[in-house]
């Protein structure tokens, strides 16, 4: 029961973390195509200047969480998908790294923008179509069948990328402006995040009880009793602390109007 | 070159510039936070402009801190699947409760940054300042009980095919390496950001002629930096001499090594300096009688054990005797300089020197040995570090794993790995980038925000 709780608690921080990493993606096409931002560049660093940092970290604590929870399974994934997710870490990284030069920077010019946006494009397609087909398959997509499963999953996100942060910033826009169509706006990118949290979640639940199909499973792999009690201790506290300071921030990034 | 050679060389890479950037990502919040506070309770709106000018700098070197930290835990598990596997049943809750601490860090570090003038309250502003100075320190306590961990292990045993029972990750986490480690450590982040903050003011003394404004500017920003500087400098000291003392009891191969003790004996000398001959030993150093027993323990009757006293298999490699004289110099370099400044701020301008000795404070000479110690600072932290991490060698987890046995037998992941040093290259030259065209004199405001 308690590892069902830990899977579920990994799932929905990777959630999380893919649902502001896809916004940000988003944004980054936006400030690289002045065409498709139309003027609404500032609204986008509005948005994104308080958030990104925290970005970052709902990827770490589904990592680490991950691995404290399942310290069974890491051996298996580990030196699997040791290259993928080298790959993954070395785009984004560069995502990261151009990011702090054309946030902070402002003046970067057009190249570096469009170089980032392609960066920022490739970073969800590495994880979707290289990590997760083998937690899925337990094979590597190159030399199997798990090719297919993998260009799929890498489209689909793609797609669901910029489906859902250009909703995301039409909605921001429409609120900023006050306009009536706001709640309308505010729908769209609800019904744009839930076309990836029903596969998303979908194919998370239907792999139970495995972790690693078919290696790992998820009591053989779980933390022993005590480990987990005070890990699940841990967690209570910290939620408790980091839930509040977190809407707090995020009202402050998308609460500003222009009036 | 081997696997593990190999693999040992892109992780000490990493962690190398992996420190760099997090000692300032510890360091730079409590900088701004004091200097907040001082602002509004001497209504003081220099410090409070100087508060709000590092920001930026704080802002931009968590990013790269926390970058460097994600590429880290992804290497962990991907090039030491072995020590994972020990450190993931054993030790992981430190990690655990550290992602939290990092979420209050990133969170506040994005409301402090934007919200200047946005509260009646003149304390309002400076309170979001102290979770980031405290989850900042809490992140490197967290960190460092791990390493203390590799050095004291304990919270489990290990049965002699290997498997692992009786695990309690709370004793883990408070081995008894921890206090020294975390103390010792942590203190110095404190100085050198301190010490890297009063070379930027100096250098504005070393450049050019600032402006009056500028001149009262820098001025207060340089002793305000180097009397924090000098105050952690002090317990880099204290904390130095407990951690050397602790190694002597608890890591004694280490101990000797460093300290370059061959054989086992009371009366021992304190050896300092040196170069290692073909042979391995150590010639035309400074000794000073009896002094390392008297340092540790207070007599020159006590006995320090020698390296002959244990296998040679498991010495750690001799040369870390300079990593420990390299930190130890810097450390006192460290004390001398800010009481050399304020020796020399101290002093009355008289009418033979024209008015001006008062001026050697912020005159060129003490500028370049402010800069110095902004630079030496950095490189007594890595040689810390490089002294604890080799010095634990044969080993990665003392008694427990060598670090032979701790990578990866895959040399096609050492392989890609090869990309990383180059990719923290590039972050490093990116992060120093953005931080100096931002602080170009042209383009420092007052009302300079990240946003």
């Amino acid at each position: 029961m308690l590892a069902y709780f830990a899977i579920g608690l990994v799932v929905i921080s990777l959630f999380l973390y893919a649902l502001l990493f896809m916004i940000e993606c988003g944004a980054t096409v936006l400030i690289a195509s002045p065409r498709l931002s139309d003027g609404r560049d500032d609204g986008v660093y509005a948005y994104i200047g308080p958030v990104w940092e925290t970005t970052n970290v709902f990827l770490i604590f589904a990592l680490v969480s991950f691995i404290a929870f399942f310290p069974g399974a890491v051996p298996i994934w580990g030196s699997a998908l040791a290259v993928p997710f080298l790959l993954f870490l070395a785009v984004t990284g560069v995502r990261v790294v151009f990011m702090l030069y054309v946030f902070y920077h402002r003046a970067a010019s057009r190249a570096i923008r469009v170089l980032l946006a392609v960066f920022a494009l490739a970073a969800p397609a590495v994880f979707a179509g290289a990590i997760v087909p083998f937690f899925l398959t337990g094979e590597m997509p190159y030399g199997s069948a798990a090719w297919l499963l993998a260009a799929v999953l890498a489209a689909f996100t793609l797609a669901a990328t910029l489906l859902i942060s250009s909703s995301f910033f039409s909605y921001l826009e429409t609120r900023r402006r006050g306009s009536i169509e706001t709640k309308a706006a505010g729908w769209r990118f609800v019904r744009a995040v839930l076309v990836f949290a029903i596969p998303f979640f979908g194919m998370a639940f239907a792999q139970l009880p495995y972790i690693v199909y078919p290696s790992a499973a998820l009591t053989g792999s779980f933390a022993n009793p005590a480990a987990a009690r005070v890990l699940f201790a841990a967690f209570a506290a910290g939620f408790i602390l980091v839930m509040p300071s977190l809407m707090w921030l995020f009202r402050l990034s998308i609460g500003k109007r222009r009036q | 070159m081997d696997t593990v050679a190999f693999g040992r060389a892109f992780l000490g890479t990493t962690m190398a510039f992996h420190i760099a950037f997090a000692l300032f990502g510890v360091g730079i919040p409590f900088m701004i936070s004091l200097a907040e506070l001082i602002g509004i309770a001497r209504r003081d709106g220099d410090f409070t402009r100087m508060a709000r000018q590092w920001t930026f700098a704080m802002a931009v070197l968590f990013v790269a801190g926390a970058l460097s930290g994600t590429v880290i835990a992804v290497v962990f598990a991907v090039l030491l699947p072995p020590f994972m596997a020990i450190v993931s049943k054993v030790v992981i809750l430190p990690f655990f409760i550290e992602t939290f601490a990092f979420f209050i860090e990133a969170i506040f570090l994005g409301i402090y940054a934007y919200t200047w003038d946005s509260f009646k309250g003149k304390w309002t502003h400076w309170l979001t300042s102290l979770p980031i100075v405290i989850a900042s320190c809490a992140s490197a306590f967290l960190i460092t009980t791990v390493n203390a961990w590799m050095a004291a292990p304990t919270g489990f045993t290990m049965k002699a095919d290997g498997s692992i029972t009786d695990i309690n990750q709370w004793q883990a986490m408070w081995n008894s390496a921890v206090p020294t480690r975390t103390g010792h450590s942590i203190v110095a982040y404190y100085a050198t950001t301190a010490f890297v903050i009063a070379a930027v003011a100096a250098w504005q003394f070393i450049r050019r002629k600032p402006s009056p404004s500028s001149r009262r500017y820098h001025e207060k920003m340089l002793a305000f930096s180097l009397a924090v500087a000098f105050l952690f400098s002090l317990a880099v000291g204290v904390t130095g001499d407990t951690s050397a003392r602790y190694a002597a009891q608890h890591e004694p191969e280490k101990f000797a090594a460093m300290e370059d003790v061959t054989s086992t004996r009371a009366d021992a000398p304190l050896t300092i300096g040196g170069i290692f001959d073909g042979a391995g030993r150590l010639r035309d150093t400074v000794t000073v009688p009896g002094a390392l027993s008297i340092l540790v323990g207070g007599t020159r009757a006590t006995v320090i054990t020698g390296l002959s006293a244990f296998d040679p298999s498991t010495w750690p490699p001799l040369f870390i005797h300079y990593f420990f004289d390299a930190m130890v110099a810097i450390g006192i370099f460290m004390v001398f300089v800010p009481l050399l400044f304020f020796a020399l701020r101290g002093m009355r301008p008289t009418a033979e020197m024209g008015g001006r000795r008062r001026g050697w404070a912020y005159g060129r000479a003490m500028g370049w040995l402010t800069v110095a110690a902004g630079i030496l600072s950095v490189i007594g932290v890595e040689a810390g570090w490089m002294l604890t991490e080799i010095g634990r060698q044969p080993y990665t987890i003392q008694g427990i794993l060598l670090t032979k046995d701790a990578f990866t037998r895959s040399p096609a992941v050492l392989a890609y790995a090869v990309v990383f040093p180059l990719f923290y290259a590039v972050l490093a030259a990116v992060t120093l980038l953005v931080l100096v065209r931002h602080y170009r004199p042209r383009n420092v405001r007052a009302d300079s925000d990240p946003s």
